[in-house]
């Protein structure tokens, strides 16, 4: 079962906060859309994506909505905030720092 | 912002929690919906997509919890939720939970309760300002034991003009020369009281920092001109007195009356404000007898001091060492400071002690000693109850397990189990708490004055915190111990364990480490109670010197300015010649000092052809009795050689006087202390000179200051050889009644000698009933006068009988009890009147008790009525009235009364002819007298029952029974059974003991006159048989039926008088 934990936690984040940065979308529509740009590499479970969600929420980073899908259902959907938008901006800014450091090392090294 | 967004979305999650519940719910459902429609669309059956669906995202349970814990509320719903379950479950073992709930309300009941007495009493600072600064100030006198004495008046002055450490010293005095005990008499308004009072000098203010509410304190100069004969006539009243006796109306300059002198009120002294927690109520200036006051040898004066800002304890107590060395030189005279070495019997030391800790005294050990045994019961309780909750602990291991299995976190159990310990500590620590408040006040109320600083006891800020402390610990202490163990292995483990119901080996030795614990705890306690019982026990045992049983004792204190010593003497002679003359009173003295517990005189004392080690003609005598009477005899103390007072020294000119044991030893060493001389003061009891006085008399010692403490030496002298006495003496009566009998007697022969002097601390020295006798309570005074009837009943030589006009005065009382009681005086004094036959007083008794009850079902009362009837022979519904009163009676269970109408039942029988009725009515009522223990109905109905059987014509059998009543039936029946003895045959004397005292009434007057007629008709003396039929005649308007059948009588005996008889004979 995985846990928040399992994953690094704030790189969930950045990629929950990226995908919904273009549009609000509900839970099942971020697990897709993240299984689909990443090709299937990468799996969000629902025990991890609902309660990120939900810590977001707390911060105050996202916040839900209840619409209706295009299938008429009602459903939760989530956009970005003023704050979440700087948290993303933080978040992008930390991964590409982080990411090209580790890239250097593992190449270099 | 953020912050608020933050705030409002918990906010949202707490109060909207179902609403969120159920959004939560949605979004999962939601989130399911589309991953089955995927599965479908990739070509599954429905339900198979169904399973894979829930397969792959698990359960969706736990992933709520998950959602919840981020919503970061989970903290309080957990804890609402946990206590709920907590009370569920605990409400589902009510005996668990009780047990657990009272044991540890007990623990910190106790705890707190001794811990309140701790934090007010010995730990919170006093009430003045800089309270560490204040120190207490005693003579030592090592040489002969004697320790924390006062100083003497010119000690006092000195020290304080020459000290250097300290910034003020003050002076106070609870005795002295002008007011002997702690309590003066004062009048407010018409109303005497005895209030407590203390003489306090200017500088003991400065020195306690404390300032009259209103008016002003007294001035240097009226607290030390020490002349004339009394004090200034000022004073300063207390608040709490000012407000209750007073009224707080505006009284500064005004005058009162304290010790029968108008004193002018200076100031009122803010509230709470005391010395020494001597409950003070009037302040007066300090004073000291002239002669008094140039007396080093005489020790009046208490000081306290208050020490310079920066000098220490230590270094003070160095300079008053050093002072006390130098004494001599500085004050030019040579008689306080020692001259050789080693020390002797006059010297002392003076000493330092912290003014808190002079105030707790030796209380502070016993305290302590209690707060560490309630500490080790709440240790006990404690181990009790973490036994208890593991053993429980074990039957829930499957439950916790089971829990475990379904996801709880381990911290997550063990919150559950701390809320559970956390709920039965809260509910044990607020019964706890009620107990303690309530036990408090119990303690304060059964022991006033054996713990210091009562009044200053309450339940504060710092008590509640340790009672939150102790119910906290407790609980976290049971939240581990039932969750009990140091990891959980695999849950797999756990639950094959839970279900074998095997213990693992941490609770194993746990248990064992708790009982062990826990017997060693109880040990200690039961050892510790041991020992204090021990102590307890060995303190009654300890001879106080005196025979204590059947004493009564109370003081009375005659104002200083209205009297002088002569006529002083004379009143207090007057109330023992009184009260001597009470009948029941055995004996009656007065004295100066109450053993066993009285403060000691320490009076320099010259004496003929002595010189002490040191060379000087005088030693100090510890305690000086003055007496009154026979007080040896009276008190039962033993003349160990020479002999007591007696009264042919009243009128001899030689004074004369009596020794305890320790001064003979101490003074005249294996001398003959009979015929040496010795000089007391005159000045100590009222008289003028210093006269020789002979010893003529050496008595066994006696304990004066508490039985446990050595007696000290003692001088007796007679004030009836004087002729003079103190202002304030205690009487001690040596009696067969209880204070209860006597405090009526006591009041009414004070105030006849004077009635402006209260009686105070009247009590029995061997008596519970002690306060009961004292309180002036409604209540208290009810039951007594019931009891004063009851006892009249049976003993009326030994006791007054209540009259119904003191009865009367509950009439108006508003407590329904009071009045009931008040009314069982009246039933009581009811069942006299019928057994004296006494129709009229009857009567008056019934009024009062009609006023007095309350309904009218009161069947005392209806039974009294019957009687009253029955005896003014007045018989037209008799029967009637008996049978509706046998069945209210039965109906309410009330013995005495379907015993009384039975017994009316049988007379009327007997009236109306049916001899059958009569003797079975007759024998029923006595029966159920005996078997119900009822004394004076089982004499009423055995009483009927002897006239129903001479009326039977068995007249024997009636005679039988008179005479076995005559043995014990109280004075009270004597006439009745007289009477009746007579009329069957009988021996015309009364048969009781006829030394004893006899009441009057119709019955026993009837009873004489009727022997008196006898004794003329066996003497054949003619005119005699006239005069004593007349007389006979006119004492027969008692009962009808007996004065029917004495008209008979006289009819039969003494034919041709003149009033011929109109009734026939009664042959029935």
């Amino acid at each position: 079962m995985a846990k928040p934990t399992d994953f690094v936690q704030g790189t969930l984040d950045l990629l929950i906060l990226k995908t919904i940065s273009l549009e609000p979308k509900h839970g099942w529509a971020i697990a897709k859309r993240i299984q689909q740009v990443s090709q299937e590499a990468l799996q969000i479970q629902q025990g991890s994506l609902y309660p990120a969600l939900h810590r977001l929420e707390q911060q105050a980073w996202i916040k839900a909505e209840w619409r209706p899908t295009e299938t008429g259902r009602m459903a939760k959907f989530y956009s970005l905030t003023r704050s979440g938008r700087k948290q993303l901006e933080r978040e992008l800014a930390n991964w590409v720092r982080l990411s090209t450091a580790i890239n250097i090392v593992v190449q270099e090294a | 912002m953020r912050i608020l967004d933050k705030a409002r979305l918990r906010l949202r999650s707490l109060c909207r929690r179902p609403n969120v519940e159920f959004e939560l719910e949605a979004e999962l459902r939601f989130h399911l919906d589309q991953l089955i429609e995927e599965n479908i669309s990739s070509g599954m059956p429905p339900e198979e997509a169904r399973r894979a669906a829930q397969r792959m995202i698990g359960g969706i349970a736990q992933y709520k919890e998950e959602c919840r814990d981020m919503r970061r509320v989970n903290f309080v719903e957990d804890l609402v939720q946990d206590v709920r379950y907590t009370i569920r479950s605990l409400a589902k073992s009510p005996g668990f939970t009780g047990v657990v709930v009272a044991t540890l309300a007990l623990g910190i009941g106790a705890n707190t309760a001794i811990f309140t007495i701790v934090h007010g009493v010995l730990l919170r600072p006093l009430d003045y300002p800089k309270p560490d600064q204040l120190m207490y100030l005693t003579a030592e006198s090592p040489a002969i034991g004697g320790t924390r004495n006062a100083l003497s008046a010119p000690e006092y002055t000195e020290f304080r003009q020459m000290n250097q450490s300290f910034a003020a010293v003050g002076a106070y005095s609870t005795g002295g020369a002008a007011y002997t005990t702690r309590e003066v008499n004062l009048t407010a308004g018409d109303r005497p009281l005895r209030v407590r009072s203390i003489s306090v000098d200017a500088h003991l203010l400065k020195a306690l920092s404390i300032q009259p509410e209103q008016g002003r304190f007294f001035s240097d100069e009226e607290t030390a001109r020490w002349t004339g004969t009394l004090p200034p006539p000022i004073a300063i009243l207390s608040h709490e007195l000012w407000r209750t006796a007073f009224g707080g109306r505006p009284l500064v300059g005004q005058k009162v009356e304290i010790e029968g002198r108008p004193h002018e009120i200076v100031g009122i002294m803010p509230p709470g404000a005391d010395v020494m927690d001597n409950h003070t109520q009037v302040w007066l200036p300090l004073w000291v007898h002239p002669s008094t006051a140039r007396q080093r040898g005489v020790h009046v004066l208490y000081v306290i001091a208050r020490l310079k800002d920066g000098v220490t304890f230590e270094a003070a107590q160095t300079e008053l060492n050093a002072f006390v060395e130098d004494w001599g030189e500085r004050a030019g005279t040579k008689d306080h400071v020692p001259t050789n070495r080693p020390l002797r019997a006059v010297d002392h030391t003076l000493q330092l002690r912290a003014l808190q800790d002079a105030i707790v005294g030796n209380a502070s050990r016993p305290i302590w000693v209690l707060q560490a045994a309630v500490g080790f019961v709440l240790l006990i309780v404690c181990a009790n109850l973490a036994n208890l909750t593991m053993a429980r602990a074990g039957s829930r291991r499957r439950e916790f397990v089971l829990r475990a299995a379904l996801g709880a976190s381990r911290g997550r159990l063990l919150r559950q189990s701390v809320t559970e310990g956390a709920v039965m500590s809260g509910a044990g620590g607020i019964l706890g708490l009620w107990l303690a408040s309530a036990g408090v006040r119990a303690l304060i109320r059964a022991y006033p004055t054996s713990i210091p600083r009562t009044s200053e006891l309450t339940i504060d800020l710092p008590v509640l915190l340790v009672a939150l402390g102790l119910s906290t610990g407790t609980a976290l202490l049971f939240g581990f111990v039932s969750l009990g163990r140091g990891r959980t292995s695999s849950v797999a483990t756990e639950l094959k364990e839970g279900a074998r119901g095997a213990s693992g080996a941490w609770r194993h030795y746990a248990r064992r480490g708790l009982v062990i614990a826990q017997v060693a705890l109880a040990v200690m306690l039961v050892i510790g109670a041991g020992l204090l019982v021990q102590t307890v026990y060995n303190l009654t045992r300890i001879d106080a010197g005196f025979d204590r049983s059947r004493l009564v004792t109370f003081s009375m204190t005659l104002p200083m300015a209205n009297s002088d010593p002569d006529t002083r003497a004379q009143a207090y002679q007057r109330v023992l010649d009184r009260l001597r003359s009470v009948p029941g009173v055995l004996g009656t003295v007065a004295m100066s000092g109450l053993p066993p517990n009285r403060t000691p005189d320490a009076i320099a004392t010259p004496i003929e052809n002595y010189t002490s080690d040191d060379g000087r003609p005088f030693e100090i005598i510890d305690y000086y009795q003055f007496v009154m009477g026979d007080y040896f005899g009276t008190m039962g103390i033993p003349i160990v050689a020479g002999r007591g007072f007696e009264r042919t020294d009243n009128a001899s000119q030689g004074k004369v006087a009596i020794v305890n044991e320790t001064l003979a030893k101490r003074i005249w060493k294996g001398q003959n202390p009979i015929g040496q001389r010795l000089r007391p003061p005159g000045g100590s009891f009222g008289a003028t000179d210093d006269v020789w006085h002979t010893v003529i008399g050496v008595a066994k010692d006696v304990r004066q200051r508490g039985v446990e403490r050595p007696a000290g030496t003692e001088l007796y002298v007679s004030l009836d050889q004087h002729g003079v006495s103190p202002p304030s003496m205690n009487v001690v009566m040596r009696t067969t009644l209880p204070p209860a009998a006597l405090s009526g007697t006591i009041e009414r022969v004070v105030r006849e000698v004077d009635a402006a002097v209260p009686v105070v601390r009247l009590r029995g020295m061997d008596s519970v009933l002690a306060d009961l006798a004292g309180s002036s309570r409604p209540t208290t005074a009810a039951w007594d006068l019931t009891l004063r009837a009851l006892r009249w009943s049976f003993h009326p030589d030994a006791a007054r009988a209540p009259e119904p006009v003191q009865v009367g005065r509950f009439i108006d009382q508003p407590d329904d009890g009071v009045r009931r009681v008040a009314a069982r005086a009246c039933a009581v004094m009811e069942r006299v009147c019928i057994a004296t036959l006494d129709a009229s007083r009857l009567a008056t008794w019934i009024d009062v008790h009609s006023a007095l009850a309350s309904s009218g079902d009161d069947v005392a009362l209806q039974s009294a009525r019957l009687w009253q009837r029955l005896l003014i022979g007045d018989t037209a519904s008799q029967d009637i009235g008996a049978k509706a009163l046998f069945d209210e009676a039965s109906r309410q269970k009330i013995a005495a009364q379907v015993i009384e109408s039975t017994v009316v039942r049988a007379l009327v029988a007997l009236s109306a002819g049916s001899m059958d009725d009569a003797v079975e009515l007759a024998r029923r009522g006595s029966r159920m007298a005996q078997s119900e223990c009822l004394p004076q109905l089982e004499y009423l109905a055995n009483l009927t029952l002897a006239r129903v059987r001479r009326y039977g014509g068995r007249p024997h059998l009636a005679l039988h029974i008179l005479a076995a009543l005559a043995r014990v039936a109280p004075p009270a029946w004597s006439g009745w059974i007289g009477s009746e003895t007579l009329l069957g045959g009988g021996d015309r004397a009364y048969p009781g003991n006829s030394g004893s005292f006899l009441p009057d009434g119709p019955a026993m007057t009837a009873h004489t006159r009727l022997a008196s007629f006898l004794d003329a008709t066996r003497a054949g003396d003619r005119e005699r048989l006239n005069q004593t039929a007349i007389e006979l005649q006119r004492s027969a308007s008692v009962w009808p039926d007996l004065a029917r059948e004495i008209e008979t009588l006289v009819a039969v005996r003494a034919p041709p008088i003149k009033h011929a008889v109109g009734h026939e004979s009664p042959n029935r």
